[in-house]
């Protein structure tokens, strides 16, 4: 069985239907990237997928031990230092206090924040280093699927890059199931084992491709060979044409 | 550790801020007591000393504490009625709107009228004074709650969901702890009402207390022990609103000065 499948889900805002009919099974160890244009519901599928929305229709199943999720906003609680929005979903977990500390340590230096940032308040971090806490959160609670919502999109290139070995890297090494929402081709080139199209008008998912050879490992000219090629000749990728041919250049 | 010690020396430091404002009051009184003379206006010196007499009198001790057990009393049944329904209010909007007009009503009613009543109800005792204070402040209490709880950020909850976190923690990490920022003012507003109603209360129901020893001066035309009573029941709520919750709110609100140290304008 898959660690994730959605089944015939469905979902609509207030009569407007976003997703149609999406079926997609994501099994243990494998990362999904799923793309579209903005407002084609990639963030409303991921809610559905992490059980934080109820579909319309359809039906979500889950075979994994715990999920983390990496929103879109790094939603951290604002009286919270770094470290202890680390610490609120680690508390009710089997951990006591110095195994929470060792654990905050470790995922903090995974994603390149000091000891002093962890003792800063989300208001004095810089929006790359709330994204980073985020996705420490999420690394935290040694999860079997993660659900990443464009986790790296306020990152520069190179720590972007960096992020991706670092946190899917680590990810990947314990055999947990990804979903990895973005907007760029590139990543979702580098990162994934299989990419996902949104349909832009709700119509649910488009199509999908699968990408030979292992994540992280692929040599990142071809990754950029494959891209164009996509954006020139496949048909799958024409709506996102317009916005992400740019990005991907 | 270090910051705390920092902030209350911080704390310490901005009581010369009050005191300016303070001797600035004491300033205008003194100009209003050379120009209506001692019977209308008693200068402030007179007005301390009959302040240190009362308190330093042991048989005034009981009336002064049964004033601030009162409106404490009247504002801790507040806090537990009209601060918890407050906060289980917020977590539903239909609830809400059900006691939203209802509220409007109960805030409408002025708090001579609750004595008038209350007086009919429970003559002249402690309880009159505790109801009047509860009918008084109860519902700023709930308001602050709801409020807080209902403009919660809804996305943390979801994130707390998302991490397998409990109703309870999030109700009380989350909502209650959003919800403070909202209350906390209301609070401080209601612990002021709290002291204000019992002392008028008392004055009218007789019924002892700040209240009881005001309405004696005014019996007796004294108006330097009347302005003592004032002076003492306006200390017990700058000490209650200095001592308890000014402290509490910039622990609460220690990342908000992060961000912003000193007040300084960047
Ligand atoms: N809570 C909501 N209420 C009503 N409509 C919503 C809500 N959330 C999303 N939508 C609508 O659903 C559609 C899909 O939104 P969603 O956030 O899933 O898009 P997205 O693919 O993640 O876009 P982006 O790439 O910009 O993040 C949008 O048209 C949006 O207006
Ligand atoms: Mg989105």
């Amino acid at each position: 069985m898959s660690a994730l499948s959605l089944v015939g889900v469905k979902h609509a805002y207030f009569g407007q239907t976003v997703l149609d009919d999406v079926s997609l099974s994501i099994e243990a160890g494998e990362c999904v990237a799923l793309v579209g244009p903005s407002g084609a519901g990639k963030s409303t599928l991921l809610h559905i997928a992490a059980g934080l929305v109820t579909p319309s229709e359809g039906r979500v199943e889950r075979a994994y031990g715990r999920h983390a999720v990496v929103f879109q906003d790094p939603r951290l609680l604002d009286w919270k230092t770094a470290a202890e929005n680390i610490a609120y979903v680690l508390r009710h977990r089997d951990l006591n206090r110095s195994g929470r500390v060792e654990r905050i340590a470790e995922v903090a230096s995974l994603v390149d924040l000091s000891v002093e940032d962890l003792t800063k308040f989300p208001v004095e971090l810089s929006g790359g280093m709330r994204q980073r806490v985020a996705i420490a959160r999420a690394l935290a609670v040694k999860p079997d699927f993660v659900f990443f919502d464009e986790p790296f999109s306020a990152l520069d290139v190179g720590l972007r890059l960096r992020m991706q070995d670092l946190a899917v890297g680590a990810l990947l090494e314990r055999g947990a199931g990804m979903m990895f929402v973005t907007h760029d081709l590139m990543e979702a080139a580098r990162l994934a084992h299989r990419l996902v199209v949104l349909d832009a008008d709700g119509r649910g998912l488009a199509g999908e491709r699968r990408l030979e050879g292992e994540p992280l490992q692929r040599d990142i000219a071809l990754c950029f060979a494959r891209v164009q090629d996509w954006l020139v000749n496949d048909p799958l990728f024409a709506g996102l044409n317009d916005s992400h041919g740019r990005r991907a250049q | 550790m270090v910051s705390r010690l920092g902030r209350v020396g911080q704390f310490i430091w901005a009581g010369w801020i009050g005191l300016a404002a303070l001797s600035l009051i004491t300033a205008v009184w003194q100009a209003g007591h050379e120009a209506f003379g001692a019977f209308i206006l008693p200068d402030p010196a007179t007005v301390l000393s009959a302040v240190a007499v009362i308190i330093l009198a042991p048989e005034n001790h009981p009336i002064i504490g049964a004033t601030a057990e009162r409106a404490m009393r009247g504002l801790g049944l507040s806090l537990l009625g009209g601060g918890a329904l407050g906060l289980a209010c917020g977590y539903s909007a239909a609830a809400m709107r059900l006691t939203r007009p209802l509220l409007t009503v109960l805030l409408g009613v002025p708090p001579i009228a609750w004595i008038v009543l209350v007086m009919i109800w429970f003559g002249s005792t402690d309880t009159t004074v505790i109801v009047t204070v509860v009918a008084a402040v109860a519902p700023v209490l709930f308001l602050g709650a709801a409020e807080g709880t209902s403009h919660r950020d809804r996305r943390l909850d979801d994130m707390a969901r998302a991490f397998g976190v409990g109703p309870a923690r999030r109700a009380f990490g989350l909502g209650l702890r959003q919800a403070l920022t909202t209350f906390l003012p209301a609070l401080a507003v209601a612990s002021g009402t709290a002291f204000k109603v019992a002392v008028m209360s008392e004055l009218l129901t007789n019924a002892g207390g700040a209240g009881g020893a005001l309405a004696d001066a005014r019996a007796t035309l004294d108006a330097s022990s009347a302005l003592a009573w004032i002076v003492i029941v306006v200390g017990l709520l700058l000490a209650v609103e200095y001592l308890v919750i000014h402290p509490f709110r910039s622990e609460l609100e220690r990342w908000r000065t992060a961000a912003n140290p000193f007040g300084v304008k960047t």
